[in-house]
């Protein structure tokens, strides 16, 4: 039965098992050695993920009042292939979501498997569609950034992005920490990059929600401002420990539509501007000069015809007034320029930058903003020979704002340099709270000198420069500056920059202001005329907001008894009393941003008639609102009145006349019943 | 005369029975997992159907004298001829080759009936010529024999298909007694003519005959495929993602993945074992036959055997070589397993053929 020969049949069986070796080696190679590599790479190609943005944090004020929170919003997309009637489908979706039935269906129909249908549309027509139930029609959940308070401290706050992103101020500066992590919905995709269906296993995973701010600013406060300041600075900070209670930078512009304003308008002035300070500069000349024990107050010091050679050039006054012999207190009070040039000399450049330095002039404060300018302080070796001079009084150095502020808190606090903070805690979603230490203050001048310089700065606006600054029922101390805007080629006339920097009450300063108004128009350009009035009305209205008593007038027992425990710390809003209490974390959310009170008020604005302006004040802080007084005595009128709704930070105004001029004061009886129910504390809102 | 002609069934030989209905099932299940619920939904009933058919032709092999069937062959084969040539003429293009005939809803390539013919009448050439060394004129007629479909098919144009008859020409001229300086002469021939075409042409020409050699897979396509093959078979790891969750299938990565690239989708569902039983249920059927092969009791049936092996051979080398990269894809699909009904089909027949000899030895005809 030989027909073939063996061998050739051998051979062939040979040569195929060699093969068969080399295909199971090579399978075994791929799919047992290199198994993992390939599944990885099949999963790669097989999977579309489709980011889903995470909840942003909020940020509150210091009553933990929204300055910015992030609505959920629900996002509707569909999965084509799994529609089973596309038209009717569209009918539907066209009917819930404002869209061309047309135009959802030709998505619908779209060779793509997963299509958006809607971004962020409102919660109710999520809602009403979802009970619709179309199947391949799905839902996930993604934000979108509201500004409930539009355009206030809109320049602080910052902004977001298209994407998410915080672009500026707060938002920007805390990015990381408010913006979450963004999740992912995984879809399975064919080869055709259509998707195919919903990874079965839950393989995407949900966004984390993004920690909230709570910053020391007030809306109350900060509404003040930004109703007041038309083109310049604002800012209000606490001076013991630099919590900013405000900062308004105008123009300002709607963060909830961003792209609309120049970007000019986006930048926050009080920090990111450094301008030349001028006369309130003047602060920092005298408390070195005192520090170093170079000057004594009862000393006279010669302003002679009011001017003053240095080098080659001659200073003057400003509007070439003489005063001939002043102490430092005159020196402040008149804003000479010569007699501070003569302290400024006795300085010498060397003390002068180290102590000026010191006070943080040409350092950054390291304020939570981002793009902070450092102000413009050069080393003494690049002095002329006139910046000894020049600097003494303001010019050829430059600050921003924030910069003087904390100057102007040093002198308050009693010398000590306090690190500006907005933000004070950050409270995680899951209740962990990073309560944030600001930097403790550096002692930067003696208390006597601190001392010494808040009574020059009383003086002020006592009898000198500042008078409009002046507040009624509060002393106020505080300098005021104006300066030529430098430009090209030597300071410019007619552009001036005014300010006030200050602080109340003088004896227990619980706000420093300060004010800048760059170029105003008119005929008055000082800042005793500009920058002084409108620090007097802010302040005023923020130690209202704050219920800081004015000094002279004599409080009721129980009154004073509730100040002094509360202090300026306003109940903690919506803050449950665990978070103070542990910083374990809890289940479930934490803080909701419980509705703003937009209306602040249910009942509208309660009746302040017959309270005394002190207690009209309070009264009026306690529902989020600022009060402006005209007169003085008890509240015989109110603008709105009684029972009307407004927002929140509205200002009400309040007429105020004596009791017997009154045309229908009230009973004493009923006084006093209302100030006892201002003696009881707050209820929590 | 009727009873030797359709004698009682005796003995089959269960082992190459066994191997291949598993294969089919096997194939069957396949089909159903990677078309079930798509466009393709319905091929595995017809490959179902396709399959019992080939079981019948099988059987009808088996109890049919292929004594008789070679003895007819050269008919047979010039039968199967000529649909071949209606098709260069006046067939329809189905994915670019004219190589399907159409009846109704079923579709059948003619060509791979022809293959069962050539092997006849292979093996009735051997059968009445009995030389150990292969005269010039065998040679002459062996190449002739195949060549004549092989081209026919090649102009459909379709070169796998064309190819798979390629074995047979090998077949014939190794066991039936080309001598060794021959065969050298013939590889160091082939060798010279590719060298030499390699180095005289141009890039874009060598390109082009690429192309017109294997017109389905041009360059970026037969590389995307042989890419996604070998995702789909590491993928699967050693025991697989399990039956009808292959991602790779299921979400249509792996081109053709019912015919030509059917054995990637079994590793990946199934992992290196289900390749390895694939694997090894064809080394039973093969190494089974072979050894049928050397206990036939004439020539002919010997032939009939090693021709229809080799085919099966050439297609399950070729086949499982391209999944994995080692060879370049051709459209030539794993028989008894790939979609395919004419291909389904003629394998049972050869299967029935195979049965037949064995079936046969003892009988005294």
């Amino acid at each position: 039965m030989n027909f073939v020969r063996l061998g050739r049949v051998r051979f062939l069986a040979i040569f195929l098992s060699l093969w068969a070796s080399v295909v199971v080696g090579r399978l075994a190679e791929l799919q047992i050695a290199e198994g993992s590599h390939y599944r990885a790479r099949a999963q790669r190609q097989q999977e579309r993920r489709i980011e889903v943005s995470p909840l942003r944090g909020s940020i509150f004020d210091r009553e933990g009042r929204p300055l910015a929170v992030s609505v959920e919003a629900s996002s509707v997309y569909a999965i084509c292939d799994e529609v089973r009637n596309p038209a009717a489908a569209a009918r539907v979706l066209a009917r819930h979501l404002d869209q061309p039935e047309a135009a959802i269906l030709a998505r619908l129909t779209a060779k793509k498997g997963f299509v958006w249908l809607a971004r962020k549309v409102d919660r109710g027509a999520a809602t009403a569609l979802a009970a619709e139930k179309i199947p391949g029609v799905h839902f996930v959940t993604e934000t979108k950034r509201s500004y409930p308070k539009g355009s206030l401290a809109a320049n602080v706050i910052g902004y977001v992005g298209t994407d998410d992103k915080g672009l500026g101020g707060l938002e920007h500066f805390y990015d990381s920490t408010i913006r979450g992590k963004p999740g992912e919905i995984v879809a399975l995709t064919d080869a055709r990059r259509s998707t195919y269906g919903q990874a079965e296993a839950p393989s995407g995973k949900p966004p984390e929600e993004g920690a909230s701010l709570f910053t020391s600013l007030d809306s109350g406060i900060q509404f003040a401002e930004d109703a007041h300041a038309k083109s310049g600075v604002a800012i209000l900070l606490d001076p013991s420990d630099g919590a900013i209670l405000a900062m308004a930078s105008a123009p300002s512009f709607d963060p909830n539509d961003y792209g609309r304003s120049p970007g000019e308008d986006r930048r926050n002035r009080a920090i990111a501007d450094a301008y030349e300070p001028g006369s309130t500069f003047k602060i920092v000349t005298g408390s070195l000069a005192l520090e170093n024990s170079l000057v004594t107050l009862d000393e006279l010091i010669d302003t002679g015809n009011g001017t003053i050679r240095v080098g080659n050039t001659t200073i003057s006054e400003h509007d070439r007034k003489q005063y001939g012999s002043l102490t430092l207190a005159g020196i402040f009070e008149h804003s000479s320029n010569v007699g501070i040039i003569r302290v400024g000399l006795r300085l010498g450049p060397g003390r002068l930058w180290q102590g000026a330095t010191a006070l943080g002039v040409g350092r950054a404060t390291e304020i939570d903003l981002p793009g902070e300018h450092a102000g413009i302080f050069r080393r003494p070796e690049r002095w002329s020979g006139l910046s000894n001079a020049m600097i003494s009084m303001g010019q050829e150095v430059s600050v921003t704002p924030l910069q003087l502020a904390r100057i102007g808190a040093a002198i308050a606090n009693g010398g000590r340099l306090v690190q500006p903070r907005l933000v004070r805690r950050i409270v995680h979603p899951d209740g962990r709270v990073d309560v944030i230490v600001p930097s403790p203050p550096r002692r930067v001048l003696s208390e006597a000198t601190a001392r010494t310089v808040r009574d020059l700065l009383v003086g002020v606006v006592e009898r000198g420069t500042g008078k409009k600054a002046a507040i009624p029922g509060f002393v106020v101390a505080g300098k005021t500056g104006t300066a030529q805007k430098a430009g090209v080629g030597g300071y410019q006339r007619g552009r001036y920059v005014s300010s006030f920097v200050g602080f109340a009450p003088s004896d227990n300063p619980k706000i420093v202001g300060l004010v800048l108004i760059e170029e105003p128009r008119g005929a008055r350009y000082y800042g005793g005329d500009i920058a002084a009035p409108v620090f007097a009305r802010v302040v005023s209205q923020a130690l209202g907001i704050l219920r800081v008593g004015p000094e002279e007038q004599r409080l009721p027992e129980t009154l004073l008894a509730s100040t002094s425990t509360e202090k300026i710390h306003y109940p903690e809003g919506i803050i449950p009393a665990s978070v103070h209490s542990t910083v374990e974390p809890s289940a479930g959310p934490l803080l909701r941003p419980v509705e703003p009170p937009s209306a602040a008020t249910p009942d509208g604005i309660p009746s302040a008639i017959g309270l005394s302006a002190r207690q009209a004040l309070a009264l009026l802080a306690r529902n989020g609102l600022a009060a402006q007084f005209e007169g003085s005595g008890f509240v015989v009128a109110q603008d709105p009145a009684p029972g009307a709704r407004v927002r929140t930070g509205s200002i009400c105004l309040l007429r105020l006349a004596e009791p017997a001029a009154a045309p229908e004061a009230p009973g004493k009886e009923s006084r006093d019943r209302r100030a006892e129910e201002l003696a009881s504390p707050p209820p929590a809102p | 005369m009727m009873r030797r002609v359709f004698p009682i069934p005796r003995r089959l030989d269960l082992i190459v029975l066994g191997c291949g209905i598993s294969l089919a099932v096997l194939g069957i299940l396949f089909v159903s997992s990677t078309t079930e619920g798509g466009r393709f939904s319905g091929l595995a009933t017809r490959q179902t159907i396709w399959v019992l058919v080939g079981l019948g032709a099988m059987f009808a092999a088996v109890l049919f004298d292929y004594r008789v069937l070679l003895k007819f062959s050269f008919v047979i084969y010039c039968v199967t001829l000529i649909p071949l040539v209606y098709l260069l003429f006046f067939g329809q293009r189905i994915a670019n080759v004219k190589s399907w005939i159409r009846v109704g809803s079923f579709q059948f390539q003619p060509a791979e009936l022809t293959k069962v013919a050539t092997a006849l009448l292979l093996a009735y050439l051997f059968e009445s010529s009995d030389e150990t060394r292969m005269k010039l004129a065998t040679v002459a007629k062996v190449g002739t024999i195949v060549m004549i479909p092989f081209l026919l098919v090649f102009l459909q144009p379709d070169a796998g298909l064309a190819a798979t008859f390629l074995p047979l020409l090998g077949m014939a001229l190794f066991f039936g007694g080309l001598p060794a300086r021959a065969w050298i002469a013939l590889v160091l021939a082939i060798a010279l003519l590719a060298g030499i075409g390699w180095f005289v042409l141009a890039d874009y020409q060598k390109a082009r005959i690429g192309t017109f050699l294997n017109p389905e897979a041009d360059v970026l396509g037969s590389g995307y495929q042989v890419r996604q093959s070998k995702i789909a078979v590491g993928s699967g790891g050693f025991a697989g993602k399990g039956f009808r969750s292959g991602t790779q299938s299921q979400l249509r990565f792996l081109p053709v993945q019912h015919t030509d690239f059917i054995l990637a989708v079994i590793a990946e569902e199934w992992g290196f074992l289900g390749v390895c039983l694939v694997l090894a249920l064809f080394a039973g059927l093969l190494l089974r036959a072979m050894s049928l092969a050397r206990v036939a009791r004439d020539r002919g049936g010997v032939f009939l055997i090693l021709a229809i092996c080799s085919m099966l051979f050439f297609s399950v080398v070729v086949n499982a070589s391209m999944m994995i990269g080692l060879l370049p894809t051709t459209g030539i699909p794993l028989p008894l397993v790939s979609y395919g009904g004419s291909s389904v089909a003629t394998s049972f027949l050869g299967i029935g053929l195979i049965l037949a000899v064995e079936y046969r030895r003892f009988a005294n005809a």
